[in-house]
């Protein structure tokens, strides 16, 4: 029976050591703002565009609206995000270029790229 | 209208099937269901939709109680519902689980037009306090185990939560929440039931009914109102609220009544809050939300009834064909009928989520055969969900990703 439990605990632990390689080594796919759909959500995704809308929310989250082409995204930026991060709404300019990386969300029919910490969001001018 | 109750009979038969068979989920195969809208309408697509998620909650209740029981030794410390069954008594299980589920349900329908209006604000206030009643609940999960156990059961909180945080930023993984929980509690439970080479005692044909109206009345109530908390409070699974009743009445009757009364009054939670709230909090709901495009009092009417419909159909089929199935599977071959579960899950862990899928379920398999073998609650294992929503939370996951 002790066989069993130190059998049961390496085989937890291997498989658990092996999906963390596993997440540390998986690399966002780049996809233009045209291509992402509702197949992409909850996948991590890198895209860029240019701000065309920026709302300041009074609970402290900025949402801003990526335009590429004639197609958009919607990227909110939660208050959780900013106190860990450098940004402030008046680092974002209208027409400025930016580059996201984030998780693909929905919220009411609207696609949404999720960014999960301070280096997923590049300003480039 | 004869359209919609059509749709809502062929639901129910549908949720019949992939409630039996271990492994299928209703959110498995909603984009089959919402390419369907083209071809017989938005509303018999949501009443196909609303059908199914009701009775595949009811006939689950099938393949729990039936399905990876344990042998007389070890069956304390596992689920109620497989207590019963090897006392003979699997069709009483069904029985507490389906009553359960049908009052609960119907105590919902008061309670949601009572409470709704102060859900939104009921949810923005308890916003800021939910990582730490999720944290609170954990440690007092620990803390209900005797002596040494605390310290074995900290372990599998650790190794879970580690394996549920890792599984959950597996972004390009979909779908990974089934394998993870699949092998916690599905094939970790049948393995065990396979070892030991259970034979499943003779059932009874009687439905022993030890639970005095007035509990199950209560049972119901508690699975209601417990219902709609585990809609508010997000990765708190049914037993942990079925747990905190069983100080009120330890049977396991009761805890079946509750958890069977959870289960259902959560997924018409969901599906109201859609319409009362706008805010989906279910996979099915959400599928509804995308299907139709604007909501009308109408259509809140409509799926009313179908919600009802589904509920006295899916409560009367089941307890007919439970009597029929409780025939059966005393002549059946179990150690087959536990293989072909666990192929199932592994099929459809491939199918679904891939080969990343199988290691999620060989290892939360694994975590899930030892708190058999450290005689620990399985539900430790569902820290794999809570501590990830309490990090998320406290706004944690970016400084705790840099870690892996």
């Amino acid at each position: 029976m002790k066989k069993f439990y130190l059998v049961a605990i390496l085989i937890s632990l291997i498989g658990i050591l092996t999906l963390c390689l596993i997440a540390t080594t998986q690399k966002p796919q780049f996809k233009p703002i045209s291509q992402i759909s509702s197949e992409d959500i909850g996948r991590l995704i890198t895209t860029e565009g240019k701000i065309i809308y920026k709302k300041i929310h009074p609970s402290g989250h900025i949402f801003l609206t990526l335009k590429e082409g004639d197609k958009t995204i919607q990227v909110p930026l939660f208050k959780s995000f900013l106190q860990n991060s450098i940004f402030k709404h008046v680092y974002f300019k209208f027409g400025q270029k930016i580059r996201v990386t984030g998780v693909v969300d929905e919220y009411n029919g609207i696609l949404q790229i999720i960014p999960r910490e301070e280096s997923d969001v590049k300003i480039y001018d | 209208m004869i359209e919609i109750l059509f749709f809502t009979l062929l639901g129910v038969g549908i949720g019949c099937i992939t409630g039996i068979i271990p492994g299928m989920h209703l959110n498995n195969f909603l984009p089959i269901l919402i390419a369907l809208v083209p071809l017989i309408g938005v509303e018999n697509t949501c009443s196909l939709i609303i059908s199914i998620a009701i009775s595949q909650n009811f006939f689950s209740f099938f393949s729990s109680t039936f399905l990876g029981a344990p042998d007389e030794s070890t069956a304390l410390n596992v689920l109620p519902a497989h207590r019963l069954l090897m006392e003979g008594k699997g069709l009483s299980a069904i029985f507490y689980q389906a009553t359960g589920a049908l009052f609960a349900s119907l105590f919902s329908f008061f309670l949601i037009f009572v409470c709704f209006s102060f859900f939104e604000n009921f949810y923005s206030i308890t916003r800021p306090f939910i990582p730490w009643i999720l944290i609170l609940v954990t440690i007092l999960m620990i803390l209900s185990e005797k002596g040494f156990r605390k310290l074995l059961s900290f372990f599998i909180t650790l190794l879970s939560a580690t394996l549920g945080f890792i599984t959950l930023n597996l972004f390009f993984v979909k779908n990974s929440i089934f394998p993870l929980l699949s092998g916690f509690f599905g094939v970790s439970t049948l393995l065990i039931s396979l070892k030991n080479q259970v034979n499943v005692p003779k059932q009874k044909l009687k439905i022993e009914k030890s639970l005095s109206k007035k509990s199950l009345f209560l049972a119901s109530l508690f699975g209601s109102l417990s219902g709609m908390l585990a809609g508010l409070l997000p990765a708190i699974g049914v037993s942990q609220f079925a747990y905190l009743f069983t100080f009120h009445n330890p049977s396991p009757e009761f805890f079946l009544s509750v958890s069977g009364g959870i289960n259902l009054a959560n997924e018409v939670f969901s599906l109201f809050s859609l319409f009362l709230i706008g805010n989906p909090r279910s996979g099915a709901s959400v599928a509804i939300e995308k299907i139709l495009n604007h909501l009308t009092f109408n259509h809140f009417l409509i799926f009313l009834n179908v919600i009802l419909v589904s509920l006295g159909v899916s409560y009367f089929l089941l307890l007919y064909l439970s009597n029929f199935f409780v025939k059966l599977i005393s002549k059946l071959n179990y150690k087959i009928l536990n293989l072909l579960a666990i192929s199932i899950i592994f099929l459809s862990t491939l199918y679904f989520v891939g080969t990343i899928g199988i290691l999620i379920l060989i290892t939360s398999t694994f975590i899930g055969l030892l708190t058999n073998f450290f005689k620990i609650k399985r539900t430790h294992c569902m820290s794999s969900l809570i501590i990830p929503t309490a990090t998320f939370f406290l706004g944690l996951n970016p400084i705790i990703l840099k870690f892996f």
